[in-house]
């Protein structure tokens, strides 16, 4: 089984430990995630060349670069990889926008562990195409 | 025969000086009195020659049966006279008891008449004699007359010029009462004059305006080339226009004026300049940038509520999810060692995040409000009732009451749907009947459709009914009802954004009716 990197990139301490949290309870093998507290330092790695990420959760606010300035990087940059935003904003206008700068999903925040998982679990079922070894 | 030439000799001095004289009515008189009574004459007349016979211009004395006379026709007028010598400009009468002559001379249009009586028996050589002597007399009357007629002419001229200078008084009047300035300049822009208003309306006394070139004066914002681009392709083309533009004061600040500039012609037609009025406006334009830029700020202000209310959803939910996370795993990774309080506290905790979330959804649903396009539809009224009942578990066990019939509106849909599912929950859930029955009923006129939702519960007291609609505004504990306290703000809302009005009225114990329209058009 082929392993996948995962890469986060969240400012929120409480959302980072959501992601952990999360990634525990779902416990699959052959996944590497990689926790980043903002977009500079997900860029500089991935534009360094290495390990590149099989799929980005990418929050919206974030200090510095915002998720979408990114995003427009990363798709400038030749990447084509899965970009999902998962964020607090409902703001129609910045969903659009994220869309349309080449994001292949956006889902809000949920309030609730179990959804957030919910949100997560699906994500990785659709965008790796199966169900990941438990 | 000599004394009558002497004679005809003083009168043609006097005739002279009297030419020179101004009072030519007086001094004409004394003249020809004079002659008349020296000589002994019957009489002395002055006739102009006019196309249809002769006009008497001057008579001495005053004689008007001899008005106009035809030198053919003196016979006539002359019964006692008869022809002696008819020349072109010449013609001679003598009585017929031989006792009288007259000579008529013309000359230069007039035919002058010396009507002698006997003592100058005139033979036919006297009076080639005389001739050339008559002929200087005549010339010098002739010159008294035209003077006369001048003077006449001048003084006619006077009076025309005097109902002038009244008219333009009146004109001076009317124009310095005015409050539009009116100006009139010449091809090159030179001011020729200028009303009172003038000088408040730009700063300038008269005095600096007449004469000034108007465009280097009063500075007006926004010509290149004003002679060329107003005067020469507009008012030399016999183009009026009118514009508004803004002038300088002297000082140099500017304010603006609406400027109705016309050709301005000789009496033949040509054109010499241009007449403007020029009517200050400032205050008007003021007015309409303030208003502008009101709105512009109120729009700005608007776009930045919603964007307020939008970093708020983010901002203010964020530390929510955080704290309901971590009272979650707490919850989980601590349930060991909490006893039954710790774990009900962590519930309370939870429920009230629920509830700051709620209320923060709420408030950015109420500001995006006239914000989002809201596309009306026609919407089948009671259909949507039904489905707003269906979906509401809060309305099961109450009696509710569709009395709409085929009533249909023209509206958004999503905002019906949530004005019903608010006002029809909350006829149900603060409702403290065993049976619980609300009503909802449909007015249709030309104007409008109002809507009524009735119900049987406890009623609002009269003090709270024009709270109710505040936003975050409850009657009761929030816990007790879980509510947010934001439901009535954002129906208000949607009701009003459309253009309809909203409304309520209750009797304690008995029951409340919401009533709202929806505008036809």
């Amino acid at each position: 089984m082929v392993s996948r990197n995962i890469w986060v990139v969240d400012d929120d301490d409480v959302d980072l430990m959501t992601y952990q949290r999360t990634f525990r309870v779902l416990d699959y093998k052959d996944l590497n995630i990689t926790y980043f507290k903002d977009s500079e330092t997900m860029l500089l790695a991935l534009e360094g060349g290495g390990q590149s990420p099989d799929l980005i959760f990418l929050d919206l606010n974030l200090p510095g670069l915002n998720g979408i300035e990114s995003l427009q990087r990363i798709r400038q940059s030749g990447f084509y990889l899965p970009v999902v935003f998962l964020s607090t904003s409902s703001n129609s206008a910045d969903v659009n926008v994220a869309l349309q700068a080449g994001a292949n999903a956006y889902f809000d925040k949920p309030v609730g562990f179990e959804r957030f998982m919910e949100i997560v679990r699906n994500n990785i079922a659709f965008w790796f195409d199966q169900n990941l070894r438990k | 025969m000599h004394r009558l030439i002497s004679d005809l000799a003083d009168l043609y001095e006097l005739a002279l000086s009297i030419g020179t004289s101004l009072k030519i009515e007086q001094n004409c008189n004394t003249f020809f009195k004079s002659l008349v009574k020296r000589r002994n004459l019957i009489g002395c007349y002055l006739w102009e020659l006019k196309p249809n016979g002769l006009d008497l211009v001057y008579a001495y004395p005053e004689d008007t049966t001899k008005s106009s006379i035809d030198p053919l026709l003196i016979k006539s007028a002359f019964p006692e006279f008869q022809l002696v010598r008819l020349d072109i400009d010449m013609v001679s009468f003598r009585s017929n008891d031989q006792t009288k002559s007259m000579i008529w001379m013309k000359g230069g249009g007039f035919y002058v008449c010396l009507s002698e009586s006997n003592a100058y028996n005139l033979s036919e050589k006297d009076i080639n004699q005389l001739e050339p002597l008559l002929r200087r007399f005549i010339l010098s009357v002739k010159a008294c007359v035209s003077h006369k007629m001048l003077l006449d002419e001048v003084v006619r001229r006077q009076g025309v010029e005097e109902r002038l200078y009244e008219r333009e008084s009146m004109f001076r009047f009317g124009a310095n009462s005015l409050v539009e300035g009116i100006v009139v300049t010449d091809l090159e822009d030179v001011i020729t004059y200028a009303n009172k208003a003038m000088e408040s309306i730009t700063g300038y006394s008269r005095n600096e305006i007449l004469g000034a070139v108007g465009y280097k004066l009063f500075r007006p914002v926004g010509f290149k080339d004003f002679k060329k681009e107003v005067i020469d392709n507009k008012r030399k083309k016999g183009i009026a226009e009118v514009y508004e533009i803004q002038q300088r004061y002297p000082s140099g600040e500017t304010y603006w004026v609406r400027i109705t500039g016309s050709p301005f012609r000789d009496p033949k037609g040509r054109i010499i300049g241009t007449i403007a009025t020029v009517l200050d406006i400032s205050e008007r334009r003021q007015n309409e940038e303030m208003r502008e830029h009101l709105i512009s700020r109120m729009e700005e202000v608007n776009q930045e509520l919603t964007n307020y209310a939008y970093v708020i959803s983010h901002d203010m939910k964020a530390p929510l999810r955080a704290v309901s996370s971590l009272a979650e795993w707490v919850y989980q990774d601590y349930s060991e060692v909490l006893d039954k309080e710790g774990k009900d506290m962590l519930e309370l905790i939870q429920k009230r995040v629920r509830r700051m979330h709620k209320m923060i959804d709420g408030l950015l649903t109420y500001s995006r409000i006239g914000h989002d396009n809201l596309e009306k539809e026609d919407i089948a009224v009671q259909p949507l009732i039904e489905e707003v009942i269906d979906a509401l578990s809060q309305v099961d066990g109450a009696f509710v009451c569709l009395d709409v019939f085929a009533v249909t509106v023209k509206y958004h849909r999503i905002s019906l749907l949530q004005i019903f599912q608010n006002l029809i929950v909350n006829a149900v859930r603060y409702n403290d009947k065993e049976r619980k029955q609300v009503i909802v009923r449909a007015y249709q006129t030309d104007a409008d459709v109002t809507f009524e939702i009735s119900d049987n519960g406890p009623g609002i007291k009269a003090e709270f009914l024009d709270k109710i609609f505040g936003i975050f505004q409850t009657l009761q504990s929030k816990d007790e009802r879980n509510s947010t306290g934001i439901g009535l703000s954002i129906v208000k809302r949607l009701v009003e954004v459309h253009g309809g009005w909203i409304a309520v009225d209750s009797k304690l114990e008995e029951g409340s009716t919401f009533r709202f329209t929806i505008p036809n058009s």
